[in-house]
């Protein structure tokens, strides 16, 4: 088992209230899973995802990582931890503006136990190849257009080859042949490096494109394992 | 190499990659906190050169000065008064002299004639040294020996002649015999020397008085006892010894430079704040662009780490800069921009080279107040981004 979720709580305050955004979900995932989790906005969706990655420290329950309780590990251990067995890919652009799409590709690297070589170097240009952003290596974020600068972040996820995927809304704003494209890498990733997707989305859809994917069901904080047919009602 | 180095290796490329990327900005910044580091390190490096000047020069001057004061004013004092002084063992000589001032309506500028009995100073007196020439002889012959400045304010060119005016505005022609050196230029650059005689005829004084007493002493670690046997003889005068005048240079430049260095001081927190203002107001990209380095992989410790790489290589630059700007304000321009507020704004500037003279003192003190500051203005901010969870960075 790579991901294990207990009973993890996280509440927000808000107008003096306690609003239970994750209550109380267990979930268990092997590796090489593909997880989709639907949900309205504002369902909890978006914040299961931040405690899973360690973004944030659930308010009670554990997610255990590798056999590892992230709420043992210190800070360090879970930067390593994001740095190495996760990537993540956000619905916003998260690139780094000062730096070009290149530098974005490979900037998880630089403090990463394997330091950039002329390998990495080849190895972010076929990523950038593979979302189809050759020949934008030394563009600026600013010169990309959105849905660009979302592949890239998409290629930055993969660099360190990473055991898990954390993707939040990864093809929201990308046009269909774009989209096709990027479902397609995930595929690819999921099946012949047997790399595990969680992936939270209100696109219904998005699952029929992978090979037996695992769909769970998010409603106001309350997680539940799914059904094709509630999935795709979404 | 070792992973630690390495990774502050990785950071620096980091931090100056980020720094070039907004060098328009980055190097705005640099400019005023270099423009700040150069008026406060000219400042300091000026006063110590001044200082430094003024030690060396008033080495020469006696060891003891007597002036009659009344009413808490002085005022000539009696000839006879040296035959007081006879027997105080350590006295090597005593040396009437005559000291004022002379208004040159001509050149609108202030001389100081200084006429000393010149054949009782003493064999050790560097007065000789002092002066490129002849030193005028005890007569009454008008030769005189003239400071540079007024020996160019006075426009001679070729001659070696003039006159001044007495009080009662009959003419006393005097004649140039010698000048002085101009590494005395701070102590001398207004001054005119002649002998007792003729300072006694230029200002009309009656022959039994003078102005003040210079008393040379055998030995100079006696001066504070001989100067305490002085005051319990002549109760009516003020007894200064050459430590005390030291001191009173020493202090003057020091506390105009200190009046000054609180002015450049509120400058110094204008910026501070500024620079605080700047940083603890992270723009909310600046925030985010934290989230996304601790969603990869960084650590609190490596934001720190790199915010202080780059405020080391902003303020460091901004330091050495600043530093070489105001070592050079002073080697090649004589501090031009504050040797007013310094010299004070006196008719005649002594045209001095000041060596300027810094230890690491003086480097840390003002790397103290201006690379730490700015340092913290910009680190603390970032830590206070990089403690909160990446998750709140990046919403």
């Amino acid at each position: 088992m790579i991901i294990e979720c207990k009973n993890l709580m996280k509440v927000y305050q808000t107008e003096g209230k306690d609003f239970r955004a994750v209550d109380d979900v267990s979930m268990k995932v092997e590796k090489g899973e593909f997880v989709i989790i639907l949900g309205h906005s504002g369902s909890g969706k978006t914040t299961l995802l931040s405690l899973i990655g360690g973004l944030a420290r659930p308010d009670a329950g554990a997610v255990i990582i590798h056999g590892l309780d992230q709420n043992r590990q210190a800070e360090s251990e879970l930067a390593e931890l994001r740095n190495r067995t996760i990537g993540f890919i956000f619905q916003f652009s998260s690139l780094i503006p000062t730096l070009t799409a290149l530098e974005n590709v490979l900037l998880p690297l630089t403090f990463s136990k394997v330091p950039p070589s002329p390998g990495s170097y080849d190895q972010a240009c076929t990523l950038l190849e593979q979302v189809g952003l050759s020949g934008k290596e030394k563009s600026f974020p600013a010169q990309l257009s959105g849905g660009q600068q979302r592949r890239v972040a998409i290629a930055r996820a993969f660099i360190n080859q990473p055991d898990i995927i954390l993707a939040d809304e990864p093809t929201g704003d990308l046009d269909e042949e774009t989209e096709g494209e990027i479902l397609r890498i995930f595929r690819e990733k999921n099946q012949i490096a047997k790399t595990t997707f969680l992936v939270v989305t209100h696109n219904g859809v998005l699952g029929k494109t992978q090979h037996k994917p695992r769909t769970f069901m998010m409603k106001n904080g309350v997680l539940s394992e799914n059904s094709s047919e509630v999935a795709s009602s979404i | 190499m070792t992973p630690i180095l390495e990774r502050h290796l990785n950071l620096l490329d980091y931090a100056l990659t980020s720094l070039w990327r907004r060098r328009l900005k980055n190097a705005g910044i640099m400019m005023v906190f270099a423009a700040v580091i150069f008026l406060v390190a000219s400042f300091q490096m000026l006063t110590r050169g001044l200082i430094d000047v003024s030690e060396k020069i008033l080495t020469e001057v006696p060891d003891i000065v007597i002036q009659k004061m009344s009413a808490g004013r002085q005022e000539a004092i009696p000839l006879d008064y040296r035959e007081r002084l006879d027997d105080i063992f350590g006295i090597l000589k005593v040396v009437p002299r005559i000291w004022g001032y002379y208004f040159d309506e001509t050149n609108g500028a202030n001389y100081t004639v200084m006429a000393l009995e010149l054949d009782a100073m003493p064999a050790s007196s560097q007065l000789g040294r002092a002066v490129i020439g002849e030193v005028p002889s005890n007569n009454l012959n008008g030769g005189i020996v003239l400071g540079q400045t007024v020996l160019g304010n006075l426009h001679l060119g070729g001659r070696r002649t003039f006159s001044l005016f007495r009080p009662d505005l009959s003419l006393k022609p005097l004649r140039v015999v010698g000048e002085f050196n101009p590494a005395t230029e701070i102590m001398t650059a207004d001054l005119i020397l002649m002998s007792l005689a003729d300072g006694r005829d230029l200002f009309d004084m009656p022959p039994e008085v003078v102005t003040d007493y210079c008393i040379y002493v055998a030995n100079p670690a006696e001066v504070g006892t001989i100067a305490r046997k002085i005051a319990a003889r002549l109760p009516d005068t003020r007894v200064l010894t050459k430590p005390q005048i030291q001191k009173t240079y020493q202090v003057i430049f020091g506390w105009r430079s200190g009046f000054a260095s609180i002015c450049l001081l509120t400058a110094l927190v204008a910026f501070a704040i500024l620079a605080w203002d700047k940083a603890s107001g992270l723009s909310p990209e600046e925030k985010r662009e934290i989230g996304i380095l601790k969603v990869i992989g960084w650590q609190t410790s490596d934001i720190l780490a790199l915010r202080f790489w780059e405020s080391l290589v902003v303020s460091g630059l901004a330091f050495l800069v600043g530093c070489l700007g105001a070592y050079g304000h002073v080697l090649f321009f004589s501090g031009s921009l504050f040797r007013p507020i310094l010299l004070g704004w006196s008719v005649i500037h002594p045209s001095l080279t000041i060596i300027p003279v810094i230890g690491g003192d003086d480097l840390l003190l003002i790397f103290t107040f201006t690379v730490v500051p700015y340092m913290a203005a910009t680190v603390i901010p970032a830590w206070r981004s990089s403690i909160v969870p990446p998750e709140a960075a990046i919403k």
